[in-house]
């Protein structure tokens, strides 16, 4: 009977492997902070704005304007252009984009009725004619608007050295649009890329596609690193204070079953999971270690007892907290607490019921060889001082949502974005997005936004709208003068017979656009459910005037996930309040006389974060961790306030450290929001192991 | 002291200039019919300057501005705003001084009996429809350009 329960543990981690790796649960993953929003109609435009020919840009600057530069850049060129997935971009625009705007610029142009009431036919026509006349270089005419009565569109000016574009005071400048859709397409570009243009200090190279890939690495390379570190410090521990190799085999068969099995559920739930929830997960998992510790160190792996109900009561205070934690709409939070209750769950079952079945061992109890007792604090004066400090630290708490700020902070790739946008003048610009219900309606919200600043970049704006389409053919209508004096002056100059028929012509039929066909003029359009969006560009300065109407979406994703952090916060933060209440009351329930022991370990470590979050802006990932830290603090009071022994010391203090190799190797992290959870961490265990040494238990038996 | 190194340097000056006498035939679609001027063009150190006869106007092209003087009076045009005029500069300027990479960024070129054709690229066909041009021994005999318009120039280079 017992032979075939020991391999149990290690059938389940083969079934979870077997699992995660059929339905391909760790493609869910991602690196992009986009992940961390909910779905939904702004993901996905967002989403369709970085696939846009904005955000796939290559560009490629070499210094100097000599020879020499020149011919490096054609050089490079044609090398890049010889890639796949790249192909330079010229001046030249969409040639039927072009043509259909020649065709139709009297119905898409605003008509300037002030200049059209002034027009001097003759005169007009005869500087026209002096013009082209003694001009060396050639004089092109409009010939549907040889006046210039429309709102001419703003050019933008493109400056040649050579024949060749240049970026100012720099040297010579390339673009290049990039084809790579995913990520594993935007790395073998990139390392091709890379490979042509190698480290040169007078070559500037930058793509928006470069964070992904330089990110994602970056991330990756940081997380095996926190992985690694995690892994040497749970080895030791259990090779220097255990010394018992099956243990540490089973354990840690355990706690890869464990976070398999929630990964596997999580991303069943859920498309995409950012790789935040996975790291964040995987260290809560090792949370579940105490339960072990205690099963272990109180001989329940010898004598096949089954109930530890300190530890039961442990587990169910942290569950009930992450339970209640789930039902916020945050999706990030919601994520972690549903891949911690999973593997919580699955940690205690095998540690409370098979593990006693496998049978361990008796943990052999060595007492350090300490004679002197540190526990000089009272527990009472520690709370009423804690709880100061905590109410104190409402003065100097101030929040940070910018959620770019828990990125992978990128110095080298930004100084390059940063060379180029102050080269363009670019940052000063600001993008956004606009609605609509139908392809007229959005091109008459276009038209609106360019009324407001004839800056704006808006490609869609150059259409015609039924609305401009019939206020024009008004105007040109009632132009039939002009016309006349047009052709009556012409011929009496010299022009050749009827060259301005085509002139002010009010007879153009209206075609309804669709979204292929604006498509294939080379403007993005993309629709999201019933919604039509295309994107635009403005100064600013004027971004906050043109936000307030009720077709333009912000595309900055610090400001919907501020929108987002302000809609959920409130229910974040009654769902909090909620857990501490119930926490309060589990331990009321548990623990009755031995309370305020039990609650020094909530105020306790919060007064300590407290203090730490007066030299630093608080992060969302700060205060999870916060609830987290409180969880587990909730555990050790449980165990202490019940026995206060020597062997639940020993217990907790092993858990402790492997404790601070899941939460607290963070801190040895480059990304801010690993960093932010293992900072509090670190804090939140430092002030455990404080309460465990220095202060006075309830029942103090060692 | 300044002055000696004045008067050592002034006959380098030449170096950089060279000054053709040139005769432009130009056809305008618009009123189908054909001009006819001469004048002189400078080739000046990082500049052109054209000064037509009988007309006491001076165009000046420095990669960046066409500048014009007409009785005392300057206009300056920003040719980044004004690629076709831009184009034709860039055109006349690469074919005057070789500048090879200039020609094959805007157009592909085939050569026979000594004309050099030239088609141009997607990027400058809205402006022009195509080029011809003969050049002996440093000479432009001539240069012939084809609008999109349906303008026609035709320069030669003139003793």
């Amino acid at each position: 009977m017992k032979k075939p329960i020991k391999y149990v543990n290690f059938a389940l981690f083969a079934i979870s492997l077997l699992l995660l790796v059929s339905l391909q649960s760790y493609t869910h993953l991602s690196t992009s902070l986009l992940s961390i929003l909910p779905n939904g109609e702004v993901k996905e435009l967002i989403k369709n704005f970085n696939q846009t020919q904005n955000s796939k840009v290559l560009l490629l600057a070499v210094k100097g304007f000599d020879d020499e530069a020149l011919k490096k850049i054609i050089k490079l060129e044609k090398e890049l252009n010889a890639l796949h997935l790249v192909s330079q971009k010229s001046m030249k625009q969409n040639s039927e984009f072009q043509q259909h705007r020649e065709d139709y610029k009297l119905y898409s142009q605003e008509i300037d009725i002030e200049k059209l009431g002034k027009i001097d036919v003759r005169n007009e026509l005869q500087m026209l004619y002096t013009d082209m006349t003694s001009s060396f270089f050639p004089v092109l005419i409009d010939k549907n608007d040889p006046f210039k009565i429309l709102s001419s569109p703003q050019v933008t000016p493109i400056v040649l050295k050579n024949g060749h574009t240049v970026l100012e005071k720099y040297g010579y400048l390339s673009y290049f649009l990039l084809q790579s859709n995913s990520l594993k397409e935007h790395q073998t570009l990139y390392r091709q890329i890379k490979t042509i243009v190698n480290n040169d200090k007078n070559i500037q190279l930058f793509s928006p596609l470069f964070y992904y890939v330089e990110n994602s690495q970056a991330i990756k390379s940081d997380v095996n690193k926190i992985i690694l570190i995690a892994s040497m410090i749970l080895l030791l521990l259990y090779l220097l204070l255990l010394r018992d190799a099956p243990l540490l085999l089973n354990t840690l068969t355990t706690l890869g079953t464990s976070a398999m099995i929630a990964t596997i559920l999580i991303t069943q739930l859920y498309n995409e999971v950012s790789i935040f929830v996975f790291v964040f997960g995987i260290s809560i998992s090792t949370i579940a270690i105490d339960y072990m510790f205690h099963h272990y160190i109180h001989d329940f792996y010898v004598k096949e007892k089954y109930l530890n109900k300190e530890v039961l009561f442990g587990f169910l205070t942290t569950v009930s907290a992450f339970f209640i934690l789930s039902f916020t709409s945050f999706l990030l939070i919601k994520q972690i607490a549903l891949f911690a209750m999973v593997s919580l769950l699955v940690s205690y079952m095998i540690f409370a019921f098979i593990y006693p079945k496998i049978g361990f061992r008796k943990f052999s109890y060595k007492p350090y060889p300490i004679t002197h007792h540190f526990n000089f604090l009272n527990p009472n004066k520690l709370f009423l001082l804690s709880s100061v400090l905590v109410l104190s630290s409402f003065a100097w708490i101030h929040f940070d949502f910018n959620l770019k700020n828990l990125d992978y902070d990128n110095q080298k790739l930004k100084k390059t974005e940063k060379f180029f946008t102050e080269h363009f003048n670019t940052n000063k610009y600001l993008s956004f997005a606009i609605k609509a219900n139908s392809i007229d309606a959005l091109i008459e919200n276009a038209k609106v936004i360019k009324r407001s600043d004839v800056t704006a970049q808006v490609p869609l704006s150059s259409l015609v709208s039924k609305h401009s389409y019939e206020q024009n053919k008004n105007i040109l209508q009632n132009m039939d003068t002009i016309r006349n004096a047009l052709a009556y002056e012409a011929k009496q100059l010299g022009f050749k017979e009827g060259f301005f028929d085509d002139a002010y012509d009010p007879s153009k039929i209206f075609v309804p656009y669709t979204q292929e066909l604006v498509n294939a003029y080379g403007i993005d359009v993309v629709k999201i459910k019933d919604t039509y969006y295309t994107y635009g560009r403005i100064d600013k300065s004027m971004y906050t005037k043109i936000v307030s109407y009720d077709f333009v979406e912000s595309l900055s994703l610090k400001e919907r996930f501020e929108m987002y952090m302000k809609d959920s916060m409130d229910s974040l933060l009654k769902l909090g309040v909620l857990a501490l209440l119930v926490i309060v009351l589990l331990l009321y329930l548990i623990t009755k006389d031995a309370m305020a022991y039990a609650l020094l370990f909530l105020v306790f470590p919060l007064s300590m974060v407290g203090i730490y979050a007066y030299f630093i802006a608080v992060n969302i990932l700060h205060l999870f961790m916060l609830f987290v830290i409180l969880a587990i603090g909730i555990d050790y009071a449980i165990y202490l306030s019940k026995k206060s022994d020597a062997l639940t010391k020993r217990a907790i203090s092993y858990s402790l450290v492997s404790t601070f190799a899941g939460f607290g190797v963070l801190i040895f992290s480059q990304i801010n929001a690993l960093f932010s959870m293992g900072t509090v961490a670190s804090i939140g265990i430092i002030s455990i192991f404080i309460l465990l040494i220095f202060v006075k238990g309830v029942a103090d038996e060692s | 002291m300044f002055r000696v190194l004045l008067i050592l340097c002034l006959p380098l000056l030449p170096v950089f200039s060279k000054t053709i006498d040139f005769s432009e035939e130009k056809y305008i679609e618009a009123l189908g019919k054909t001009f006819t001027k001469k004048g002189k063009i400078s080739f000046l150190k990082n500049k052109i300057e054209i000064v037509y006869s009988h007309d006491d106007s001076i165009l000046t092209y420095n990669g960046e501005y066409l500048i014009t003087k007409k009785n005392n009076k300057i206009t300056k045009m920003d040719l980044a705003k004004k690629p076709s005029v831009k184009m034709f500069f860039l055109l006349f300027e690469a074919i005057y001084f070789n500048k090879k990479h200039v020609l094959q960024t805007y157009f592909s070129s085939k050569k026979a009996g000594g004309i050099t054709q030239l088609v141009p690229n997607e990027t400058i066909s809205q402006y022009i429809e195509g080029v011809r041009f003969k050049k002996s021994a440093e000479k432009l005999d001539f240069l012939d350009i084809k609008l999109s318009n349906k303008d026609r120039i035709h320069i030669e280079e003139t003793y």
